[in-house]
């Protein structure tokens, strides 16, 4: 059952969201800036995926939309691979919903794992295809989204319910948690 | 409102039709989504904070970098100067009687590789027509002086194929043959390291010799395209090709690589005084400073930054970053006193360099250096292709070297230092682990080149 929320409290779940999301993100970049960020986890995308797990189904474009922009503001990728990355992350933990709890340890584990591992694939691909000239190397893409998607993932099983309890984020859950 | 399951459908083929688009860009699409991501731009500046993490670290390299500018100039300047020399003729015969201004190359034509544009000293008297020579090699002529841009002209190679010039063969007759040299052999344009320019005979055929300019017209313009008589093109060949002979001219000299200083020649009238390059690095006048809004960038392997300006900065893409004599990157988008830089590391940074190797002054033309990634401790990695060519006048072309950036990209001075590594040896691709002079990591401000000023289209 959805829990009644004035639209209000939506309104301020959603901005603390995209502030929590940038903030994550931001701490990401300072993290992976003298290094080249292999095993630190996709802090933003890993909230997006324990915020769908609460969220309803029909909050996907918004969850979308905000994540991109919070990876906008910290990131040099173009937005529209941002936003279609994150499209394309958050379908794939949206469609192992059918099969698991999301909000539940493997759930959000597995949602995290194929969701960081095809955005961080994603981004290396367009990168290769929008290159003018540069061909395509698939593989070399997925093989660069293990990592990251590897410590995502534990990074979601470890702190999927610390930042499901961040503040302001309850008025944006589908039922009482 | 319909259901996620009633939806699914529509989302999925807005996905794909998405994911398209971010694959293959369409111009009016990626526009209007950058429209609507402006305000992430805004949201950007709430991220400060972040950065009082590392202000001493930030104020220690800032300071770092001040202490040994005055120093790192100077060996720039240096370096300028042996570039300088390397642009104009060794042999005291092509001297006589003649003038050089030495222009900075800027950048290529991006739609036609035979055309560079040149940056040289505003009101130089460098007129269409001049040759323009590196060392004793011809390498083309004067074709257009910017009306636009002070100081600009571009230069059409001798490898462009509309290009002609006259020249005569030395063999062991006492006349010197006539040819008319230009533009390059079909599909035979290169062979190893060497151009093959095509030739015609003008008078008596001859087998092989040595080629030089010999214009031989008369008017004004002939008169200015003279000055390059004597300038070397290289060796005639005859070869076969299916039972047909062909006629032309093989060179070293490398005219796809290693442009970064040409020398214009002109009469005793050319004003040859002047700074060391037109485009002075270290003018402040062209410099502008930026903030950096977060030192870092959520997206693995890159090392891209959000600049902002203090004013109304002209800066284009492509300017170079920055901190006093030291490179660490170029901007890759801009707009509205607002970039995306590309820092030393991030895939996206590509420039060209020269190096110098310890213990000489010679720099050596390493052509494009593209950035691969990053190591923990901080190196950069450079992807560089030599040539086999690479130091025919120095002898040695490997060992450990300081690499800095070369004239050639528009927005990029020539001298700026980028780092040191060790020079492989041969030809081919190469990965370059290069300690960088200035870690860029943790920078929150650098300073930005700013384009040239535009000057007001004439009648």
């Amino acid at each position: 059952m959805r829990a009644a929320r004035r639209p209000g409290q939506r309104i301020v779940g959603w901005t603390l969201f995209f502030v929590w999301a940038m903030s994550l993100a931001g701490l990401q970049g300072l993290l992976t800036r003298h290094s080249a960020g292999s095993f630190i986890p996709d802090a933003a995308l890993v909230l997006s995926v324990v915020v769908l797990a609460r969220a309803e189904a029909g909050d996907l474009g918004l969850i979308v939309l905000l994540t991109a922009f919070a990876r906008a503001a910290t990131s040099g990728e173009p937005p529209l691979v941002l936003l279609t990355g994150i499209l394309g992350a958050l379908l794939a933990a949206l469609l192992l919903r059918g099969a698991f709890e999301l909000s539940g340890p493997l759930g959000r584990t597995l949602g995290t794992l194929a969701a960081a591992g095809f955005f961080q694939a994603f981004v290396l691909i367009a990168r290769d295809a929008r290159g003018a000239g540069s061909t395509i190397d698939f593989v070399a893409a997925f093989g660069s989204a293990i990592p990251v998607a590897i410590a995502s993932a534990i990074a979601a099983l470890v702190l999927g319910p610390l930042l499901a309890r961040l503040p302001g984020l309850s008025p944006l859950w589908s039922r009482e948690w | 409102m319909l259901s996620w399951s009633g939806s699914r459908t529509i989302v999925l083929a807005g996905a794909f039709v998405l994911a398209a688009l971010a694959l293959r860009p369409f111009p009016p699409v990626e526009r209007a989504v950058d429209l609507l991501f402006v305000p992430a731009r805004f949201a950007r500046e709430l991220l400060r904070p972040l950065g009082w993490f590392s202000t001493r670290e930030v104020r220690a390299t800032m300071a770092h970098a001040d202490e040994a500018f005055a120093a790192e100039r100077e060996s720039s300047r240096q370096l300028l100067a042996a570039q300088i020399e390397a642009a104009l003729p060794l042999d005291p015969r092509l001297r006589e009687n003649r003038a050089f201004l030495v222009a900075e190359v800027l950048e290529r034509d991006p739609d036609d590789s035979d055309l560079l544009r040149v940056r040289f000293p505003p009101g130089a008297g460098v007129e269409v027509d001049m040759p323009v020579v590196q060392g004793d090699a011809y390498v083309g002529r004067v074709r257009e002086v910017d009306r636009r841009r002070a100081g600009e002209g571009v230069v059409e190679l001798v490898t462009d194929e509309r290009h002609r010039v006259g020249a005569a063969v030395h063999d062991d007759a006492p006349e010197p043959a006539g040819l008319v040299v230009g533009g390059l052999v079909e599909a035979r344009a290169r062979r190893g390291s060497a151009f093959l320019l095509g030739a015609r005979f003008e008078s008596r055929p001859v087998a092989s010799g040595a080629v030089v300019v010999g214009e031989s017209a008369a008017g004004p313009r002939a008169e200015r395209r003279a000055r390059a008589d004597g300038f070397r093109l290289g060796k005639l060949r005859v070869l076969s090709d299916r039972g047909r002979s062909i006629l032309g001219v093989e060179t070293a000299f490398d005219y796809a690589h290693g442009l970064s200083a040409v020398a214009i020649v002109g009469g005793p009238e050319l004003a040859t005084a002047g700074p060391l390059f037109a485009d002075d690095a270290f003018d402040d006048a062209r410099w502008t400073s930026a903030r950096i809004a977060l030192a870092g960038d959520s997206s693995p392997r890159r090392r891209t930054r959000h600049l902002s300006f203090d004013d109304s900065a002209r800066v284009e893409v492509g300017a170079a970053l920055g901190l006093g004599a030291r490179f660490v990157g170029r901007v890759v988008e801009a707009s509205d006193g607002r970039a995306i830089a590309a820092l030393l590391g991030d895939p996206a940074l590509e420039f060209g360099g020269v190096a110098v190797l310890d213990g000489r002054r010679e720099p050596i033309q390493l052509g494009r250096l593209r950035s691969l990634g990053f190591d923990a401790d901080g190196a950069v990695l450079l992807e560089w292709i030599a040539r086999e060519d690479l130091a025919p006048t120095t002898g040695r072309s490997t060992g450990p070297a300081r690499i800095a950036t070369a004239a050639g990209d528009r927005g990029v001075p020539a001298g700026l230092w980028v780092g040191a590594c060790v020079l492989p040896e041969g030809p081919g691709r190469h990965v370059l682990r290069l300690v960088p002079l200035q870690d860029p990591a943790g920078l929150l401000r650098v300073r930005v080149r700013l384009a040239p000023t535009m000057l007001e289209e004439g009648p």
